[in-house]
């Protein structure tokens, strides 16, 4: 519980200092005065148009993604499962990919909903593959990664052959809130609200499936219906952040472990605290993103994967 | 590097001083204006925004409730931006932002200045002073919104792509899209920024000095067979080739230049521009070669480095010396009223002996 206060504290510290720090300084009391009134418009603009929609954006990216890290990792039973090494995230991007090329002025809307049905064909996919007959986490893995790499290749592609995508294609690969706003926002709404309610709804059979499926199936779960539903959020949840963010990579990775670590395996505890810990380290990352470089920024997804490589390589060298 | 350096400012340094001082000048003045004047402007911009019309006959009939004598009179005026969106100036602008450098040139084309302009931009003098708020590929919101502009000027081409015109269209400001891919665009962006700022006058002057220039240019290399391609590489060495539908592509068109390129398929990620194989360049082995060199000093230049590649020393252009080093900024990052200068640079490496 202690944890859980200590990050809730945290988030409440980041979040201040999000919209207080800036390209433009502002007071306390600018701050303040932007988010309670429209009485000193500048304030009002670049507090409630600018720093708080893009604030709420990345902790539900990152809260979406430490979830669909959680239920990825709890259904494989794998300890590397996560969006970005299955493949969902490169899945959902380019599905936006493809349609912002076909349609190069495509409303927000229109991207989350393509990032959804190829975050959940992406997650279809990787179920068709990997899970025929028994559960094979290095099945899982290759396919995963192969799948990862097929549609990472595809995405570079589209971009290196299309007009659409120029410069803000980094952006988008490396993933980042640049110009993110209420726009994207009310768009991943739809995705986001079901997604949740089906990660907590479906927690407690996960902690069944992790008994094995013959103990799962002996307690009356549907091992392989539960498994898709898993995968159909898992893939929903992915999709709605890769619209608002590109590629952020090792955020579902990270925080499921550091979760368990603080919380236990229970995954009804788990998926909520992952999705505290998300929210926390994409608002910390993208609040580093906006300031090393200010006024510039770099992409929110180098810093997220420079806290997320090394605690891959740490997983893989000391842990099981 | 023969013909860049003066060239390039000095004609049209003198219409950037005719422009400020005619928009110092021009704005109380507008008070002192006969009403006639204001009664046509206040028509010309009833009329609405995409039409040129000269008004010339319209004075008599507009309404008199617009004749205050105020300069606020030619306000507001809807135009329609080169995005296709429907834009309504309330008032003259004053405080500008301007983020890219071709947008920055429209302005101070049509009598404007900026106080906040992207990164990148070196042209005019004066524009340097204005606040830095990001580059033209990441503008920075914030900073924006803290110069409290009235109107924000963004690039129809740069900022097309819906991850930056979507956040630009939010901003709780007046904004337009004014750029320039091709020799009409530009026209095109001036047009529209003489509405904007209501300096037609000014602005119909750059565009009469535009179609001297092209013209002029023109009569220089009649006659002469030319064929030429433009050149730009990258930094991992591929090169590409402009074609009719990229600015440069269009400048060389223009002038009625043939440009063996312009047939080759689209490829690469550069709108407007080919990759162009060597073989193939080999193949064309074009009268003139401008070469077009994106990254700044130290980095090689193009133009020097083209005689050294081996399958290039028997190029027509390469053995007569005809590579030109053409200048970055005029013929791919700052398209827009320097188009004088690009058409004189042109002109002036082809008619030379």
């Amino acid at each position: 519980m202690l944890v859980i206060a200590a990050g809730l504290l945290a988030l409440v510290g980041v979040s201040l200092l999000t919209l207080k720090l800036g390209a433009v300084e502002l007071s306390w009391a600018d701050v303040f005065q932007g988010l309670s009134s429209d009485s000193d418009p500048l304030a009002r603009n670049i507090v409630w148009q600018i720093r708080f929609p893009r604030l709420i954006d990345g902790m539900l990216i990152g809260a979406a993604l430490a979830v669909a890290g959680a239920l990825l990792q709890g259904v494989t039973r794998n300890p590397l499962a996560d969006p970005t090494i299955l493949g969902v995230t490169a899945a959902a991007g380019l599905a936006s990919a493809t349609a912002i090329v076909i349609n190069p002025q495509i409303p927000q809307w229109g991207i989350a909903a393509s990032c959804a049905v190829g975050g959940v064909s992406g997650a279809g996919v990787l179920y068709f593959i990997a899970y025929r007959g028994s559960v094979s986490p290095v099945r899982l893995a290759l396919a995963g990664v192969a799948l990862s790499a097929f549609f990472g290749a595809a995405i570079v592609g589209l971009l290196s052959s299309s007009r659409t995508f120029l410069q803000t294609s980094l952006g988008f690969l490396a993933g980042g809130l640049y110009g993110s706003e209420w726009r994207d926002f009310r768009a991943m709404l739809p995705y986001l609200v079901p997604g949740f309610a089906g990660a907590v709804l479906l927690s407690g059979r996960l902690n069944i499936l992790s008994l094995g499926d013959d103990v799962a199936a002996g307690l009356g779960v549907m091992t392989d219906r539960t498994r898709l539903a898993i995968l159909v959020v898992v893939g929903v949840l992915t999709a709605a952040a890769v619209a608002t963010a590109g590629l952020v990579s090792f955020v579902g990775l990270v925080c499921p472990h550091l979760a368990r670590y603080t919380v236990g395996s229970d995954n009804r505890v788990l998926i909520p605290v992952s999705a505290l810990y998300g929210a926390l380290l994409v608002s910390c990352a993208d609040l580093t993103a906006k300031l090393l470089i200010s006024p510039s920024e770099l992409p929110m997804g180098i810093i997220t994967a420079g806290v997320g490589a090394p605690f891959l390589l740490y997983l893989v060298r000391f842990r099981e | 590097m023969l013909y860049s350096g003066n060239l390039r400012q000095e004609p049209y340094k003198k219409e950037d001083l005719i422009g400020m001082i005619g928009f110092k000048q021009r704005f109380p003045r507008l008070l002192a204006v006969s009403a006639s004047v204001l009664l046509v402007m206040a028509f010309a911009a009833s009329c609405g925004g995409d039409d040129d019309d000269d008004a010339t006959a319209g004075g008599t009939t507009a309404a008199p409730g617009t004749s205050q004598a105020s300069p606020a009179a030619a306000y507001p005026v809807k135009v329609t931006d080169m995005l296709g969106r429907s834009v309504e100036i309330k008032a003259k602008p004053l405080v500008i932002v301007a983020i890219s450098p071709t947008a920055v040139e429209l302005v101070y084309a049509a009598g404007g200045t900026i106080v906040g302009r992207s990164g990148s931009v070196n042209f005019p003098e004066a524009a340097k002073q204005a606040k830095e708020v990001g580059t033209a590929y990441q503008p920075n919101f914030e900073q924006i919104l803290a110069l409290k502009p009235d109107l924000v000027v963004a690039d129809s081409v740069i900022h097309a792509q819906p991850s930056l015109r979507k956040p630009l269209e939010d901003l709780p400001v007046t904004v337009i899209f004014a750029g320039a891919d091709s020799y009409q665009k530009v026209l095109d962006g001036l047009t529209l920024m003489g509405k904007v700022l209501d300096s037609k006058s000014t602005t119909d002057k750059v565009i009469a000095e535009i179609q001297k220039a092209k013209e002029d240019a023109k009569k220089a290399i009649a006659g002469k067979p030319v064929t030429a391609v433009a050149i730009i590489a990258d930094r991992d060495q591929t090169l590409y080739a402009a074609k009719n539908a990229s600015y440069s592509g269009d400048i060389l068109a223009q002038l009625g230049i043939t440009n063996p390129a312009a047939t080759l398929p689209d490829a690469g990620p550069f709108p407007g521009y080919a990759t162009l194989a060597p073989e193939k360049l080999i193949q064309f082995n074009p009268d003139f070669i401008f070469a077009i060199t994106p990254a700044p000093p130290p980095a090689p230049r193009l133009a020097a480095l083209m005689p050294q590649i081996p399958p290039f020393k028997g190029l027509k252009a390469v053995t007569t010396n005809k590579v030109v080093d053409a200048d970055v900024e005029l013929y791919l990052q700052a398209p827009g009223p320097r188009i004088i200068n690009a058409f004189k640079a042109v002109a002036a490496a082809v008619s030379a002996p």
